[in-house]
């Protein structure tokens, strides 16, 4: 039975299992703080709301991609249980997915890739959306009322994909087809590979993003909102641009996890898991600085993925139920981290664009093309070129004295 | 073993009644109208109070004036606590609850004291009633008139007061009343209503 619903999940077990398990979460926080730092660190917009777009790249897969399937296989010829009304929908889904669907995509990889592809397509438009959508009420008010409306959506979210059986089954969950059914290893590693290279891709996106100009005017609008506004800039429309580029990456974890269980339901997307542990990592890690949102993934995906695989091992030494321990160890670390080192285990650092020549800059006061700053990637100046600048300064000063 | 809901507790039992209502009716009310004196002796005729008011206001400027900013939000983050540790140990005597409740409170709070406006506390006293009444005896009504299947849809009313107070009048029932306030039509009203010429 365990092999009809899910064929090949468990050919991995034991440590390697654990290795597998933490980088494929590692893979899918590091999406969502990595947005959540270009966000919150850069851009000052604070989204407690990530919950939202993981659950609406969650839905894209369940009522869109699981649907266009079913759609595809009818027309190719396969022969599906209905699936039209909300009864069927929900109970020949297992039937449907599992004899019909997974062993044609078996056999036809082509298919699956596609599927996948469309659904990732799918959640970067819908989550966009979304985030246009929920950063209508609050996102020209102060900062407070902006989280407050986000932190509400997250339930909001859940309470219409609970209640709508049509988007993810009720509470009853539905099965997504397995797109990967044509490898024929462990669908896990493969899943964990494909979350590492698209959260790969998404760290270069938003470093060259940061890099550019809409970068700098990101840091600006942090800095002080008021002055980028007297200079002409649209500081409500580009921080709702951030918003809505972000929640779209933010979706494709949703995306992700869908495909990785085969299963979506609304009650695994919960708020504490999608948006304050990101937030967590955040802030341990340092925000504003990329490589200190690795740091804190790494470190509290590490410790929740050892707790939740190992917990009869800390059962035994605590006075509570297990299931608290996550919650209590939340709120502890995040109490510990302001406390102890406010700026992060990694504190932001200056911005240092590869490409530009400081050590020419400070010499010869040249106007500098920032535009064109990142093709010259070549030409790096180390600081020993300007500690010579500031020498050779000085001695300036010496020989006029 | 435990799941997470089998730690769900309940102290209707060890309730006492008092003419007829339960005794936490009477005690909620009752508490409510002596915090709310005491915090509007508090707010208005001390000095800490008004110190309080102005950090809130402008923390800069009233450290400026000599007020310790530090020691004033210390001591309003503790009546906050206490206040809240309050309405949680009044919550359990007439709800189910469990370690977790808070999570499932906090649409509702935020939403009342939203409607009520950030910077009042009689506006959150009426956005804590509008909000809990919208949420009860709305629901409850329209699962009468219209159908019963509409009382999943309850956590979403705390949501919608919420975003619509945001779209409108992000100060909540403050901002509307100074804005009815400003208008001459409603100088007029708000005098008929204290009875003055």
């Amino acid at each position: 039975m365990m092999e009809l619903i899910s064929p090949f999940v468990f050919q991995i077990q034991g440590t390697s299992r654990l290795i597998v398990d933490i980088a494929m979460y590692f893979g899918l926080f590091v999406i969502v703080a990595m947005a959540l730092n270009f966000q919150y660190g850069n851009a000052g917009v604070p989204n407690m709301g990530c919950a939202v777009q993981v659950i609406v790249g969650g839905f894209t897969v369940s009522a869109v991609s699981t649907r266009l399937t079913f759609m595809l296989l009818e027309s190719v010829g396969v022969q599906l249980l209905s699936y039209t009304s909300e009864f069927d929908w929900v109970y020949n889904n297992q039937i449907n997915i599992s004899v019909h669907t997974n062993p044609y995509i078996k056999n036809h990889a082509l298919f699956g890739a596609a599927i996948f592809l469309f659904s990732i397509a799918m959640a970067l438009i819908l989550g966009a959306l979304i985030g246009w959508l929920i950063s209508l009420p609050a996102i020209r008010l102060r900062s407070t009322y902006l989280m407050i409306t986000l932190i509400t959506m997250a339930d909001a979210s859940q309470i219409f994909g609970r209640n709508i059986p049509f988007i993810t089954g009720g509470t009853l969950g539905i099965f997504v087809p397995n797109v990967f059914a044509w490898y024929p290893g462990d669908r896990g590693v493969i899943m964990a590979v494909i979350t590492l290279i698209i959260g790969l891709i998404s760290f270069f996106i938003f470093r060259t993003m940061l890099n550019s100009p809409y970068g700098r005017l990101m840091r600006a609008i942090r800095e002080n909102e008021v002055t980028v506004g007297s200079v002409g800039k649209h500081v409500v429309g580009i921080r709702r641009n951030i918003l809505m580029f972000a929640s779209g990456i933010t979706a494709l974890a949703g995306v992700l996890i869908a495909f990785y269980y085969s299963y979506v339901v609304d009650n695994a997307f919960r708020r504490s898991d999608w948006t304050y542990w990101p937030w967590l990592m955040l802030i341990l890690g340092g925000p504003g600085n990329n490589a200190g949102t690795f740091l804190g993934c790494v470190l509290i995906v590490a410790m929740r993925r050892i707790i939740i695989i190992y917990k009869w091992i800390f059962e035994q030494y605590l006075f509570f139920p297990i299931q608290y321990l996550e919650n209590i160890l939340l709120g502890l670390l995040l109490i510990l981290v302001i406390i102890f080192r406010p700026e992060g285990l990694i504190p932001e650092k200056l911005l240092y664009i590869p490409g530009v020549n400081y050590a020419k800059l400070i010499q010869e006061r040249v106007k500098v093309d920032w535009r064109s700053a990142l093709e010259g990637r070549g030409k790096k100046s180390s600081i020993k070129d300007v500690l010579n600048v500031f020498r050779a300064k000085k001695e300036e000063g010496n020989e006029e004295n | 073993m435990y799941g997470t809901y089998g730690m769900g507790f309940m102290l209707k039992e060890y309730d006492f009644t008092f003419g007829g209502f339960r005794g936490i009716v009477v005690t909620s009310f009752s508490s409510v109208i002596i915090i709310v004196i005491l915090l509007h002796i508090l707010l208005t005729r001390t000095r800490t109070g008004i110190a309080m008011r102005a950090t809130a206001e402008d923390p800069e400027l009233s450290s400026i004036l000599g007020i310790n900013i530090n020691n004033i939000q210390k001591l309003s983050w503790f009546l906050t606590g206490g206040l809240a540790c309050l309405a949680g140990a009044m919550y359990p005597l007439w709800f189910q609850s469990y370690p977790a409740s808070g999570d499932y409170m906090i649409t509702s709070i935020m939403a009342a004291s939203l409607l009520g406006g950030f910077d009042n506390i009689y506006g959150s006293i009426i956005g804590g009633f509008g909000v809990g009444i919208s949420e009860i005896i709305f629901t409850s009504w329209l699962q009468n008139t219209i159908d019963p299947g509409l009382g999943r849809w309850r956590p979403l009313i705390p949501m919608i007061i919420l975003v619509v107070v945001l779209l409108f009048e992000p100060r909540g029932l403050t901002g509307v009343y100074e804005r009815i306030k400003a208008s001459e039509r409603g100088e007029k009203i708000i005098s008929l209503i204290k009875g003055e010429k």
